[in-house]
């Protein structure tokens, strides 16, 4: 089905994958001491969470695979004033340094703004003059990442125009799609 | 002895980075007792407003009766700007998802971002210079 849309598309298989490219950690700050979500907050959760079959499915960055890796002598980079990092957020790469905010095209469900995030799903950690890279995935104990919902917000609404070939029928459709904006407050070498 | 020239500088704000300043500071909601496109916003702030306000600590929540007007939810942020919602025939629930929308905002007007990832930092790797490549791989003319 030919759609003519008059500003940029997203496509449909991003929300269908499973979330594996964060882990949620709560922020005892006061700020969430009364919030009650329909998430847990408690570590206990957290961790049961993560053991849960849906994140530890057939994908290829599963933790048990990464810890068998062994890390590498990352003391070149240890001593590198600034770091960048690629993670992956549902295998989107996106390159990124300390106090960037990540622009994602989904409005996150499991989490609310305020809530602290945790990168899994990292390929890559470098600086001007060395680079730390595993395609399937750092081991997950060599970096932290971590950021924080700054904001769900939505783009600006627009007109789909939807239609055929040789049809002069059009369909509008009103759009407006949701935006989460995430800031990494932490990215540090555990070496 | 000569004075020292210093560039002033302003801190730039990163909210989240040090600690998280939630940007809706207040809500202010206006009812009418008489309209009937204000009843479901009376039942909510008759049943739902307590518990959905004690979720957020932060955020100054209003209460005013306006006769004669709809119901309207306005959503006050820290840059100043103010977001409204008209909420005349809307039910209890459609009024709590809207709040919701006024929480999760910045108050700043929807914008189409162009890049996915905003930075205040240079790049880490620095920009490309055909001066500062290696010998073996300058380009011959």
């Amino acid at each position: 089905m030919l759609s003519r849309i008059c500003g940029v598309g997203f496509k449909t298989g991003f929300r269908s994958s499973f979330i594996k490219a964060y882990t949620l950690q709560s922020r005892n700050t006061i700020f969430r001491s009364l919030h009650s979500s329909h998430f847990a907050h408690n570590q206990e959760h957290l961790d049961a969470e993560r053991s849960r079959p849906l994140k530890e499915s057939n994908s290829p960055n599963s933790e048990k695979i990464n810890e068998a890796v062994q890390i590498p002598d990352l003391t070149p980079l240890k001593y590198e004033q600034n770091l960048y990092a690629t993670i992956n957020i549902h295998n989107r790469p996106f390159l990124v340094t300390k106090g960037d905010i990540i622009i994602l095209p989904f409005r996150m469900k499991h989490a609310d703004i305020g809530d602290a995030l945790q990168f899994t799903d990292i390929t890559t950690v470098g600086s001007r003059n060395y680079t730390y890279h595993v395609k399937e995935g750092l081991p997950s104990d060599a970096v932290t990442i971590k950021g924080i919902i700054l904001e769900k917000t939505k783009k600006p609404m627009y007109v789909k125009e939807i239609t055929k070939k040789r049809n002069r029928r059009t369909r509008h459709v009103q759009v407006k799609h949701d935006l989460t904006k995430i800031r990494i407050t932490e990215l540090k070498l555990n070496v | 002895m000569a004075a020292i020239n210093f560039i002033q500088q302003v801190s730039k704000a990163r909210n989240g980075l040090g600690s998280f300043v939630l940007p809706c500071k207040k809500i202010l909601i206006t009812y009418c007792d008489f309209g009937g496109s204000s009843v479901g916003m009376r039942d909510f702030l008759r049943s739902r407003l307590k518990g959905f306000a004690s979720q957020y600590p932060e955020i100054e929540f209003q209460v005013l009766e306006k006769p004669g007007f709809h119901p309207v939810i306005k959503g006050f942020y820290t840059n100043e700007k103010s977001k409204q919602i008209c909420c005349r025939k809307w039910n209890a629930d459609v009024i709590e998802n809207k709040l919701k929308l006024l929480i999760n905002s910045t108050g700043s007007k929807l914008k189409k971002p162009k890049q996915n990832v905003i930075s205040l930092n240079s790049s880490v790797r620095g920009i490309w210079s055909p001066f500062h490549v290696d010998p073996s791989q300058r380009y011959k003319i």
